[in-house]
């Protein structure tokens, strides 16, 4: 029943706009923070399930000590005690029962071009002997079209000869807008322990690998932006002394993947010169993945077992991607709750704040609330009339909460480069927000209800 | 119509026991104007909180129609004060926020009138006591006897059984006061019973009953002269 009495609450607020708008705006601060607060604490608390969730960390890496220390000692790199990891020891997988499945990835940049306009048209090739052209090879052909030309004694014409070639045949091919690719050369069984997929073209195998096809999967992002018009499958790029043509392009995983290309490890092939970046030594990288991955550690065990059997001790270093990404995610808990309870508090002492004014314009009120009384309002009457302003203000405040915790989730976006809007969480931050506020304004409201109706009668 | 049976009221405050109210008796009847006087602190506001439901007693009996009003729950107590009694007091206590004919109509929303309704009577009350020409005034545009005017309006407007007045006239001029008395007595005859306090004597003279308090208690009884 909407009353005169509710006249007289509406044009108090009406009169007291600055009180009542600064009421709002704790309101809305304090909901505000809380909200993000728990959208935040949403969007990492699923970020960090997905994340763990991620086919990678399933998986032991296994890679030689050289690789393992870097560039921390490289006059080691290629000295006698390197060991080179190639695909046969992926045999490991049918030896250790946890283990399901593996793959080798070597890193690699790919500077895409031809060499001989940078060498200066073709007039003085560079030092080191090239290997021979393998020519192009489309996807889904079994032999290739031109078989590799044999070595011969005189390099240089054999060189010169097989860049002519290429530059033929890359006569009409669209230059492409991009300098160089970062990618790795896999294995075929990485893209379906990874989880990876074409969204156009297709994939690379295993025969595709031993007939050492120059073969390239994109990344969908480099797909999109190679050539200026968009279209990447089909296309052909020179990598140096390769043509290796686009055979597939990936879905979109919304991950590094997507600025990756990926190329077919060449099986026993000597890799003497890898353009600019100068020779690579043999990092290649050996994945294994774990079907359970509460027997990572087990399965890493057996691992280091197989490896120091096949290398001797010490050979080999293994890495488990999941124990630092779960640690990390630990940390990042530890944090977020941190955050929460910043936020909780600073949404407590918004509502103290509130419930306390709420109080003091109650008091102030006492009077009227006599006359009220006396004139026939009831305890519940009188509740409801105070509790219906709490709520105005409430609900006020929460709305422009909604919008205050959209902002700070934008900004912790934009200035943290992390997801951190979750609609399910910023609705339930408000919810929690406007609970304890409104629990908190029950209280001014209900000691309003006990003001004594004697109250009319006092004579000020 | 109302019965007062040994009324007391004690304020304990701490080691002083004050006793407002002694054992009061007293019985108002139907169509009665009883005047309370007596001196400032002898327990005369107390009596009035007490008898209007505004306070309640902590000792003694108060049946009002025969019910013993002590057992009924905030809410019917609400109640009779909305619908049986109508208070006018010293310092007219109209809301400054409502205009005039929403003040007149605030009771009758809690009776449960329709809004319209709630107008139309306001608009007939204020007429009554000759303020048609000041229905959308705000309080503060009034004088003092228009304001007390506009309570009266207000306390008839769930035409009540019995008006409970502390010191209608108290702060007004002595000619306007005359006009609220002489409203009061009309309503008197046309059947409205009226409990009044008043310091005036002359007022007092005017009622049927004058009971004189004195320390809480009852000190004498005098008749009027409108008997």
């Amino acid at each position: 029943m909407r009353g005169e009495d509710n006249r007289i609450m509406t044009r108090e607020m009406e009169k007291k706009l600055v009180e009542t708008l600064l009421l709002i705006l704790a309101v809305a601060l304090g909901v505000g923070v809380a909200a993000a607060g728990f959208s935040l604490a949403t969007t990492a608390g699923i970020r960090s399930a997905q994340e763990l969730a991620l086919p990678q960390y399933r998986e032991i890496a296994v890679s030689t000590r050289t690789e393992a220390e870097d560039f921390d000692s490289p006059a080691q790199m290629g000295s006698d005690e390197t060991v080179t990891l190639t695909i046969a020891d992926l045999a490991a997988v049918e030896e250790i029962p946890d283990v399901t499945g593996g793959f080798i990835m070597q890193e690699d940049n790919y500077r895409l071009g031809n060499p001989m306009s940078r060498f200066g048209g073709g007039q003085s090739p560079p030092d080191g002997g090239g290997a021979p052209p393998e020519g192009d090879m489309a996807p889904g052909e079994d032999q290739p079209a031109d078989a590799p030309a044999p070595p011969q004694d005189d390099r240089f014409a054999s060189m010169q000869e097989a860049m002519a070639e290429m530059n033929a045949e890359m006569e009409n091919e669209p230059e492409p807008i991009i300098e160089e690719l970062h990618g790795y050369a896999v294995s075929a069984d990485f893209f379906t322990i990874r989880g990876l997929y074409t969204e156009e073209g297709s994939l690379f195998t295993e025969s595709d690998m031993e007939n050492q096809r120059p073969l390239m999967v994109v990344g969908s992002e480099i797909a999109a932006t190679i050539f200026e018009d968009g279209i990447a499958l089909g296309r052909k790029l020179q990598v140096f002394d390769k043509i290796y043509t686009i055979s597939g392009v990936l879905e979109e995983t919304g991950t590094e993947i997507d600025r990756r290309v990926f190329t077919p490890l060449q099986v026993g092939a000597t890799m003497m010169m890898r353009g600019p970046g100068g020779f690579h030594g043999d990092s290649s990288v050996l994945y294994f993945s774990v079907g359970d991955t509460a027997h990572l550690n087990r399965a890493a065990d057996q691992l280091l077992t197989w490896f120091n059997a096949e290398y001797g001790e010490g050979a080999v270093n293994l890495n488990i991607p999941r124990t630092e990404a779960a640690e990390a995610a630990d940390r990042n808990g530890r944090l977020i709750t941190l955050i929460m309870f910043l936020a909780m508090a600073g949404l407590m002492i918004a509502s103290v704040n509130v419930s306390n004014i709420l109080m003091g314009r109650a008091m102030r009120r006492e009077k009227m609330v006599g006359i009220l009384k006396a004139l026939g309002a009831s305890r519940k009457r009188i509740f409801r009339l105070f509790f219906e302003e709490a709520l105005v203000i409430g609900i006020g405040g929460s709305l422009l909460g909604v919008l205050l915790s959209l902002a700070i989730t934008r900004i912790m976006t934009l200035s943290m480069g992390l997801e951190a809007f979750s609609a399910a969480g910023v609705a339930g931050g408000i919810l929690l927000a406007l609970a304890i506020t409104l629990g908190l304004t029950l209280y001014p409201a209900f000691q309003a209800s006990r003001i004594e109706a004697a109250q009319a009668m006092r004579t000020e | 119509m109302i019965e007062l049976v040994n009324i007391e009221k004690h304020y304990d405050l701490g080691e002083m026991k004050v006793k407002a109210l002694d054992g009061i008796s007293l019985t108002i009847n139907r169509g009665d104007f009883v005047a309370v006087m007596g001196p400032s602190g002898s327990g005369k506001s107390t009596l009035m909180n007490i008898v209007g439901l505004l306070d309640s007693s902590t000792g003694g009996t108060y049946k009002l129609e025969g019910y013993e009003i002590h057992d009924l729950s905030d809410k019917e107590q609400a109640r009779i004060r909305n619908r049986h009694f109508g208070f006018i007091f010293q310092s007219f206590n109209l809301f400054p926020e409502l205009n005039a004919l929403e003040n007149v109509m605030l009771p009758m929303g809690y009776a449960g009138v329709s809004p319209t309704e709630r107008k139309n009577r306001a608009a007939e009350l204020l007429d009554q006591v000759g303020l048609s020409h000041r229905l959308y005034h705000y309080p503060t545009m009034m004088s003092g006897g228009e304001q007390q005017r506009v309570a009266i309006a207000r306390a008839l407007s769930n035409r009540p059984d019995l008006i409970i007045a502390d010191e209608p006239t108290g702060n007004l001029p002595s000619d306007k006061g005359k006009e609220i008395l002489d409203t009061l007595i009309n309503l008197n005859r046309e059947g409205v019973t009226i409990m009044m306090v008043t310091h005036n004597d002359d007022q007092g003279a005017l009622a049927h009953r004058q009971i004189h308090i004195r320390d809480g208690k009852v000190a004498q009884v005098r008749e009027g002269a409108l008997k």
